[in-house]
């Protein structure tokens, strides 16, 4: 809480700047002069591809690594001066399958972390029970987490960083290796924390789970942010870039197909195989329905790549999009 | 911080770890009957080369040995956190790594003491050590004594190991090779020229054989409490060794990002 009384933002960073030592080179820069402001109860998503930098901003928001430069404040409280008071306000959750006790119950996990996390014996075990139904655990909860699945173990992860109470968390990757009714019950548990008032920082590279869950969206790459957009923009940009797949294809019908409206490219991905790119909404319709007609029964959609996206949100608008 | 709910839930962590390491048959059959083996071997050794007095130093040596030998074990599982990639959760929680990675080993200076023991009152008959009740009570409370005391070396290995993971085998094994060598186990520490005698001295395992071959040998109690306190004292400055070189541990992985999310 700031002095006047308006709330701090739940994180705020400041020109941040992290560069890594590289044997025999020049330092890698991983972050570089970066800003991000997350507010209250807001479900920011981090979108990039790999080596972007989103972990290191996490890694650095969560106090384990420094920054070179610039600063990062969680509700106000800078996370190298205040990290100790820092550490009691964020929740941390990644993705993967370490990062638990593996010969631990799921409910024994929780509860050693409750205790980290500054409760004690009785609160401990409430909160565990309650967050281990919360994801959907409850009937596993005194089961060693080696003989979890993945998607269990990711669960068990998000209890995890609940069991705090945190006001701030940081999502890593959460749902890699979850299925797709696990991803879904993800996003409502996101949603249930929006509306406990908690902010989320997510880190994904799934451009349609960011659509769907958040209120801004943050692009990086190479250590920079290259927009803060509403969400809806992504949501239009992946349908007005949808893709056509389809093998079996004639070069006559590929030539037809090239000249379709709202066809921007046709390129052959193998031999008959070819990849149709579109950049109007609608537009994969005549081109599935020409190839349908052609005889051509292989063909699927897909939602462009986060590169193509990042190509045409920078193509869009100019490069220009941070100094 | 809540330390004691830390304490009980880290006990649990390493008790589950134990159980993954040792169930209870192989802890017996396994465990238990090598290290009978190791203490007989010795022990025969110097009833071989030397007279009766040699065995029974020999094995009193190689048994208390035993708790020191497992009570090192700490080091390797502090590194097991990074194994099961908690080190960067640990580091981030509000409880911070110490209290946790102090505690998480416990189970070696419970499984050391009682295997200590073992050796010793069940293989001194054979070896012509008569042991009374009072002797043999206080032989395992200083064998107790033993492992908790020991089990500060193990953990200041332990956060040198996860500084240095490259050598993470190492330093365990360097300390108890010099402590067999200098300690007073195989060899009476008087063998040694006094300036190894000193550095010897440094480690808490020499006062706390001592103790235990002293009052073994029925020595006034004050003997065996001034060497007590002596593996007691050495002991508190290599807990703060540990301390602090896990604090540089952390120093430089927040500096230089060796732990990873995962780590
Ligand atoms: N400890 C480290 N030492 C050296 N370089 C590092 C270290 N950690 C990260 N980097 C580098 O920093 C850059 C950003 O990495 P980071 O892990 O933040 O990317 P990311 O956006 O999380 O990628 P991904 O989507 O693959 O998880 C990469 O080039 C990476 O190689
Ligand atoms: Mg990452």
């Amino acid at each position: 809480m700031s002095i006047t009384g308006i709330e701090a933002p739940a994180v705020e960073v400041r020109g941040l700047v992290r560069d890594f030592a590289v044997k025999g080179g020049p330092p890698r820069r991983a972050l570089d002069d970066f800003d991000l402001a997350v507010a209250p109860g807001e479900v920011h998503g981090l979108l990039g591809p790999n080596g972007a930098g989103k972990t290191t901003l996490c890694k650095i928001l969560s106090t384990v690594l420094l920054p070179t430069a610039g600063t990062a404040r969680v509700q106000g409280l800078d996370v190298v001066a205040d990290a100790k008071r820092v550490r009691p306000l964020l929740g941390i959750v990644f993705g993967g399958e370490r990062g638990l006790y593996a010969r631990m119950t799921a409910a024994q996990n929780l509860r050693f972390w409750a205790a980290l996390y500054g409760h004690g014996r009785r609160e401990g075990r409430r909160r565990a029970a309650e967050l281990l139904e919360r994801v959907g655990l409850g009937p596993r909860a005194d089961e060693a987490v080696e003989t979890f699945s993945r998607g269990m173990k990711q669960r068990l992860h998000l209890a995890r960083g609940l069991v705090g109470d945190p006001r701030v968390l940081l999502l890593d990757e959460p749902t890699v290796g979850m299925d797709p009714v696990s991803a879904h019950e993800f996003r409502d548990l996101v949603e249930d924390l929006r509306a406990e008032g908690r902010a989320v920082l997510l880190t994904t590279h799934d451009m349609a789970e960011a659509e769907a869950l958040c209120d801004r969206v943050s692009f990086i790459d190479g250590g920079r942010l290259l927009r803060c957009e509403d969400p809806r923009v992504l949501g239009e940009l992946l349908s007005r870039h949808e893709r056509v797949r389809a093998s079996g294809v004639p070069e006559a019908l590929a030539a037809r197909l090239a000249a379709l409206p709202g066809v921007e490219r046709v390129r052959a991905t193998g031999p008959g195989a070819v990849l149709v790119e579109t950049d109007r909404g609608g537009a994969a319709l005549p081109v599935l329905r020409t190839l349908v007609e052609a005889g051509v029964t292989d063909v699927s959609t897909a939602p462009p790549s986060l590169e193509e996206v990042y190509l045409h949100l920078i193509g869009d608008r100019g490069m220009a999009v941070r100094p | 911080m809540n330390a004691i709910a830390v304490l009980r839930q880290t006990m649990w962590s390493g008790w589950t770890d134990l159980r993954s390491v040792y169930t209870p048959t192989t802890w017996a059959f396994g465990w238990m009957v090598r290290v009978l083996c190791q203490v007989v071997f010795y022990s025969t050794l110097g009833a071989l080369l030397g007279d009766a007095e040699r065995a029974r130093f020999l094995l009193v040596g190689a048994a208390v040995f035993i708790a020191v030998n497992e009570t090192m074990m700490a080091s390797a599982s502090t590194t097991w956190e990074r194994f099961s990639g908690t080190l960067s959760l640990l580091a981030a929680a509000p409880a911070g790594m110490v209290v946790v990675l102090a505690a998480r080993s416990w189970f070696w200076v419970a499984s050391g003491t009682l295997s200590s023991s073992i050796a010793l009152l069940a293989l001194a008959p054979f070896f012509g050590l008569r042991l009374g009740l009072g002797d043999s009570l206080a032989a395992v409370a200083l064998i107790l004594l033993t492992a908790l005391t020991n089990y500060a070396v193990g953990l200041c290995c332990g956060s040198l190991s996860l500084r240095f993971h490259r050598l993470r085998n190492v330093f365990s094994n360097i300390a108890l090779l010099t402590m067999t060598a200098v300690c007073g186990v195989m060899v009476p520490a008087s063998f040694w020229p006094a300036g190894l005698q000193w550095f010897a001295a440094a480690f808490p395992a020499s006062h706390a054989l001592e103790a235990v071959r002293l009052a073994i040998a029925d020595a006034p109690a004050a003997a065996v409490l001034a060497e007590a306190a002596l593996a007691a004292g050495t002991s508190a400055v290599w807990l703060a060794l540990a301390a602090t070189a896990l604090g540089w541990f952390q120093t430089d992985a927040r500096r230089t990002g060796s732990i990873d999310f995962g780590d």
